[in-house]
């Protein structure tokens, strides 16, 4: 068992893998790079400054990993220092450093191209496919440890672990030198325990959700931010003050202002804020698990009573309607159910409209998520039923005066079961990646959307982040769906049997 | 006499036709399966309704001359959101367009991308399956490629691939077949392993039979309910795939017409205008649900079983 559970384990991060480099080599090598700026109203605004608009469009497919990128101003800076005289004599017309410039990136096997107003130079180079992908993997899983900050004006920073309280009192492992401050800490949301020592870094989002790593933007929390009272110590002295902002969150900050040193002590200044909503991750877990809930409970039991009865009117209505919803466009069956849903019980049919505050929001998405869930397990117990139904035990339990509930209960259904079970990890893995078409058409903010609305803003981080995550999803449900199985009914082995051929 | 006798008989000569007649009913399993098809009046009923949709949406569009592209009616205000009547049976939209001509255009976009995608998918998803199940050494590396792509759920596959290709026609054709007959093969590959060792293949097999004889005569013609089965739920299937993606925005572009460009487009009316969506939802509702029950039924049609 062990074994094998390795094995899988292995398979499974293996396909994970291949699909994620598949789709970055996809993404990188098929989409034009020119398409990123689609959505950039900034890009826009330079349009007649020639130059600002090449720094900018080169910038920014360096900051995506496109080239590499340099201009003559960084250059000049790198060899004579920041703020020296030089820097602004190289940039002088006639100026020696132009051929220098020129000369020292071709020898690099860069190209040199001149800007059209100022003239000066700027050098650019593709970077290969083959190394973007592995940056990509590189930089996947960030390891966070005392010294990984070296900031130059705070050299003598002091480094090591300490046990601390946060704002609340609750004792936390915190660190200095890391580029977080909490490394290890406690509290009331899920899973309780949290750490920063290992972190998944998976790109930052461009051009929609500009500039924040694509991991806060799908579980960070969303909508208005939450100001509260705190007091805490600074400087040795009680300080109270309001704030917004999530203290397990705290980065390193180099430069601190006023602000700052008014609320903390050390260099550790830079957070997350907290909101009221919450993230795209959480939303879509709610609707779905609640989806979940009804058409397990609701889809079974009528699945069950179908087989019971089979071929009487309640069979030919069940059947009749897992025959109209595996069979109309999804969207057409959730946009009438959203008619019905506002018309006659007065709901609202986009999420917006009341948020994520009010329950009123969440049933119509949940419902209309249900609607297919309820019709597909009512059809595959039932068929899993009537199979069983015709099986010879069934038979000799029935010759041997068994009961009919007794048959129907303790044998049939138990049988029938097991495959139910086998997908349910996956049906609650699943819930997590959002329901595409729900969330776009009731306008939920939650990950379903951000797929389709990544791949209308020619979001390619996100797209990457995406798909690599609802592929793992997926790849480890189906794997605990394998296990849990096992488990439900002994008869089932994982090993491999020798085959007679 | 002795002579008179023997003109009265003659020999008779062996004939190996005669003694392979088998004394019974003659069978025919085509002939069957449409007996058994057309025994049921739903099964008509759903038929000639499907036939009926189909025809008018591959034949309404020649004779129209609408095109979505253009709005001829657009500076003309008095022939927008016209209510159905006799002369617009499906009304007018808020271009003036004669919804009759834009619901069968769009129909015709949805239907022809799902029959060409499924017709190629079951192409090759039966070809590969067949020969996947049958050949143990392809089956390692076919398992290992199915076993990475299929962890992608499908809609996200296509919305990728849309994505790489670009919005159009045969770029959405290609994304819903670059990858579709692969749980095609994969569903006739287990359908050809359970049939491939039973007792007559066994037979089959020592007697020397090739592998292409194998697989054409004596597996594929066993599994017709199943392929039946596969061809109605794949062509729902495909046109929910259509409509989800155009609907997005990340599908047909805006010049194309389609039921999911159409729900996207005419959603806003929906209050004030409700035939404009009305239309399109009740002729693409009718043809995928006609799709299903007369595949269900043919399925179960062409299952041996079910006959007599």
């Amino acid at each position: 068992m062990t074994g094998y559970v390795f094995k899988r384990i292995f398979q499974s991060i293996l396909s994970i893998f291949i699909v994620s480099a598949l789709t970055i080599f996809l993404v990188y090598s098929c989409i034009p790079r020119q398409l990123v700026f689609k959505g950039d109203q900034l890009l826009q605004k330079l349009a007649n400054q020639p130059d600002e608009y090449q720094d900018y469009k080169y910038r920014t497919w360096e900051k995506l990993g496109y080239i590499d990128y340099v201009s003559q101003k960084e250059y000049a800076q790198a060899t004579y220092g920041q703020d020296s005289p030089k820097v602004s004599e190289a940039l002088l017309e006639g100026s020696d450093f132009y051929g220098k410039f020129r000369s020292d990136f071709q020898a690099k096997g860069y190209k040199v191209e001149i800007q059209p107003v100022t003239g000066f130079l700027y050098a650019s180079k593709d970077i290969p496919l083959f190394s973007r992908v592995l940056k990509w993997y590189a930089n996947l899983i960030q390891v966070d440890g005392p010294n990984k900050v070296h900031d130059p004006d705070n050299p003598n920073m002091k480094r090591g672990y300490y046990i601390t309280r946060d704002w609340s009192g609750v004792p936390a492992l915190a660190c200095s030198g890391s580029l977080y401050k909490y490394q290890i800490w406690f509290d009331g949301k899920f899973p309780f325990i949290h750490s920063h020592i290992l972190t998944w870094n998976m790109g930052v989002s461009y051009p929609s959700y500009d500039g924040i790593p694509v991991l806060d933007v799908i579980a960070g929390g969303q909508g208005r931010s939450v100001r509260r009272e705190i007091t805490t110590k600074v400087g040795g002295e009680e300080t109270t003050f309001y704030t917004s902002v999530d203290e397990h969150s705290l980065k390193y900050k180099p430069v601190l202002d006023r602000m700052d040193t008014n609320k903390y002590d050390d260099h550790y200044a830079d957070g997350n804020n907290i909101y009221e909503d919450p993230s795209m991750l959480g939303i879509s877990f709610r609707i779905g698990m609640m989806s979940l809930l009804i058409s397990l409970s609701i889809g079974l039991t009528v699945g069950i009573v179908a087989a019971m009865k089979k071929d009487r009117t309640f069979d030919k209505i069940t059947m009749g309607y897992t025959v109209i919803i595996s069979s109309l466009p999804s969207l057409l069956y959730i946009a009438l159910f959203a008619r019905f849903g506002m018309k006659a019980l007065g709901l609202p049919d986009k999420f917006p409209f009341l948020g994520s505050g009010n329950m009123a929001s969440y049933v119509l998405p949940t419902l209309s998520l249900a609607l297919g869930g309820i019709a597909s397990e009512a059809l595959w117990i039932r068929r899993y039923m009537v199979d069983q139904m015709n099986a010879d035990y069934v038979k000799f339990a029935r010759s041997k005066g068994l009961s009919q509930s007794e048959v129907f209960f303790k044998h049939i259904m138990r049988n029938a079961l097991i495959p139910v079970v086998h997908s349910i990890p996956e049906a609650v893995i699943g819930t997590l990646s959002g329901a595409l078409i729900t969330e776009s058409f009731y306008a939920v903010p939650g990950m379903g959307k951000m797929f389709p609305s990544s791949i209308s803003d020619y979001n390619n981080a996100m797209i990457i982040a995406l798909t690599f995550i609802f592929t793992a999803i997926s790849v480890f449900a189906v794997f605990l769906g394998d296990i849990l199985v096992t488990f439900v009914d002994p008869r089932i082995s994982l090993q491999a049997k020798k085959e007679a051929r | 006499m002795a002579d008179k006798t023997a003109e009265r008989f003659s020999y008779a000569t062996f004939d190996l036709l005669q003694s392979e007649r088998i004394a019974g009913p003659r069978y025919s399993y085509w002939k069957s399966v449409f007996q058994t098809f057309f025994k049921r009046k739903t099964a008509i009923f759903w038929l000639a309704l499907l036939l009926a949709l189909t025809l008018m949406s591959f034949i309404q569009p020649l004779v129209s001359g609408y095109d979505s592209a253009t709005a001829p009616n657009i500076n003309n205000p008095e022939t927008w959101y016209q209510k159905p009547s006799a002369e617009h049976w499906f009304g007018t939209d808020d271009r003036g367009n004669d919804m009759w001509d834009v619901v069968w255009a769009g129909t015709r976009m949805s239907l022809s991308i799902a029959f060409i995608a499924s017709a190629i998918n079951i192409t090759v998803g039966i070809i590969v399956g067949a020969i996947w199940g049958y050949s143990k050494r392809l089956d390692p590396i076919l398992l290992g490629v199915y076993n990475i792509l299929s962890n992608i759920p499908s809609i996200l596959r296509s919305m990728m691939l849309m994505y790489i290709f670009g919005r159009g026609f045969w770029q959405m054709v290609l994304a819903m077949t670059i990858t579709g007959w692969l749980g095609i093969a994969y569903f006739i590959r287990n359908q050809v392993m359970i049939i491939r060792d039973r007792e007559y293949n066994l037979a089959s097999r020592c007697l020397g039979t090739p592998m292409k004889r194998m697989v054409t005569r004596n597996l594929l013609p066993y599994m017709v309910s199943v392929i039946a089965t596969l061809v109605y739920q794949e062509i729902p299937g495909l046109i929910n795939t259509e409509t989800i993606l155009s609907y997005l925005g990340i599908g047909l572009p805006s010049t194309f017409p389609s039921l999911g460009r159409m729900i996207d487009v005419y959603w806003s009316f929906v209050d004030t205008y409700p035939h404009m969506i009305l239309f399109p939802g009740l002729v693409m509702g009718l043809i995928t649900i006609s799709f299903y029950i007369v595949g269900q039924l043919f399925a179960d049609a062409s299952d041996p079983r079910t006959h007599r």
